[in-house]
């Protein structure tokens, strides 16, 4: 689980804090924590199943949002450490893992809240430093915010990894597979509210054009 | 008297990667900023006074789209290397430079990238996963997204920094959000087209797999774009999408 976490520490910080390349997107975080975790299909079906829910939250100016990045990284951390295909609980993992994901992105916008917090006293401990001649601060403050950032994210992640996959475990023992039976539309479902989300991002008749077109190509091609 | 060089541009330009380093709730990127500054200021102001000024000056608050902060960068090394050539010095200018920048930098970013490229090179590697069968090919969709991403981000982040140094606030008139209409049209189409097409392969696919599955997704799209139109976060939308799959597997 520790190198797990450290890797998704270190993507998490793509999301707002330094160069933002989209690596710390579902689709790739996921796909790369699946991979480390020998599971690369698993963690790519929860990066899809994740990635359109997030996809119509824009980090538009100050606002914070909901970490969603993180979230999805927590979920399929736990997801893919759980022996799916013994035990055969795939519906209701993918179901826990949504839920688990949603709460810990949640938990994720609190989280970078109180780092921007810390980032305040950093800020005026600069202006103290440059005022007495103490130059160097401002490359200094840089490193310790990102080594605070990382460490802050590692260590939420870690920890509610460990929490997650003991708390599945506990569910799925309790679960009988009828439960798994219940929660067989989960993954239709959340793709659907993520279509549903990103729709409302394409108001433009063009782009809704754009959209029937590629319905319609989608279903011919099928259908041929 | 010393001149910018372009070693001290490339630079700016990489440390600007690090311009929400420390984002905080009192100056926002300010830190960041000044941060990316620093090889303008060791370069043009060799004597500790006008470097503790130099810094203090570059530490007030600032924020805008961090890739198209780059422009106001470009901008800042401009005004500072041409202030210094003046007999009469004008530090405010600078300041109120920067903060006519912020607006319009930042809505110009959050049109272009956030509303537009990035939602469509998410949606064409989110397609490109879901449609293809080999698992190669797929993976190939995931580096064509980063790609179609992170070239025009780049971009922006090097033209900002060297038009901006090199045209200084007049650059201002010539960005606007019209100058990126195209590349708007066409992210905004590709974008819409691979919604499209994924929505069409999930439908059908489910078709395959089991005819229930179609009004579960069409419900969960109607309800999730109604909730969103109103305004709603998203976690209520997908809250009652987990509710309506939870009671649907339990009822069917």
């Amino acid at each position: 689980m520790i190198p797990v976490s450290l890797v998704s520490a270190f993507l998490s910080l793509d999301t707002a804090a330094v160069f933002q390349g989209l690596i710390a997107q579902p689709i790739v975080a996921c796909t790369l924590i699946g991979w480390m975790s020998n599971d690369l299909w698993f963690g790519l079906q929860i990066g899809l199943i994740m990635q359109l829910i997030w996809i119509s939250s824009l980090p538009i100016g100050a606002v914070t949002f909901p970490d969603g990045n993180l979230g999805s990284m927590i979920a399929v951390i736990v997801a893919t450490r759980i022996d799916i295909e013994n035990q055969g609980f795939e519906h209701l993992i993918i179901f826990l893992a949504v839920f688990y994901g949603f709460i810990m992105s949640f938990v994720g916008a609190h989280v970078m809240k109180w780092i921007r917090q810390f980032n305040v006293h950093l800020f005026d401990y600069v202006r103290r430093q440059i005022a007495g001649d103490r130059f160097n601060s401002v490359s200094f403050s840089v490193i310790l915010s990102l080594s605070f950032n990382y460490i802050a994210l590692f260590m939420l992640i870690l920890s509610t990894a460990t929490v997650g996959k003991w708390l599945f475990e506990g569910i799925i023992d309790m679960a009988s597979e009828q439960w798994n039976e219940f929660a067989r539309y989960t993954e239709i479902a959340v793709l659907g509210a993520g279509f549903g989300l990103t729709l409302t991002l394409f108001n433009e008749n063009r782009m809704k054009f754009m959209i029937a077109a590629g319905i319609t190509i989608s279903l011919l091609f099928l259908l041929i | 008297m010393s001149k910018i060089k372009t070693r001290d541009l490339i630079a700016v330009f990489l440390r600007s990667f690090f311009i929400q380093a420390v984002w905080n709730f009192k100056s926002l990127t300010a830190v960041g900023w000044c941060f990316a500054l620093i090889p303008v200021g060791k370069r043009l102001f060799p004597s500790r006074e006008q470097y503790r000024a130099f810094l203090e000056r570059h530490l007030s608050f600032f924020n805008a789209h961090p890739y198209f902060t780059s422009y106001a960068l470009g901008i800042a090394a401009h005004l500072e290397e041409s202030e210094m050539q003046k007999d009469s010095r004008d530090p405010e200018k600078i300041d109120k430079i920067k903060n006519a920048l912020i607006g319009p930098l930042g809505l110009i970013g959050d049109q272009l990238f956030w509303a537009t490229i990035r939602p469509a090179a998410i949606l064409i590697g989110f397609s490109g996963l879901v449609i293809m069968e080999s698992m190669l090919y797929k993976l190939l969709f995931i580096p064509l997204m980063l790609l179609l991403y992170n070239i025009p981000h780049i971009y922006i982040r090097w033209q900002g920094v060297f038009k901006g140094y090199q045209h200084g606030p007049n650059i201002i008139r010539q960005i606007n959000i019209g100058q990126f209409s195209r590349l708007m049209a066409i992210y905004g189409g590709l974008g819409s087209l691979a919604l499209g097409l994924a929505i069409g392969y999930v439908m059908m696919r489910s078709s395959m797999n089991n005819l229930t599955e179609i009004p579960i997704l069409l419900i969960s799209i109607i309800v999730a774009y109604y909730l969103r139109s109103k305004k709603k976060l998203t976690y209520s939308p997908v809250f009652l999408s987990l509710i309506i799959a939870l009671v649907l597997g339990i009822v069917l």
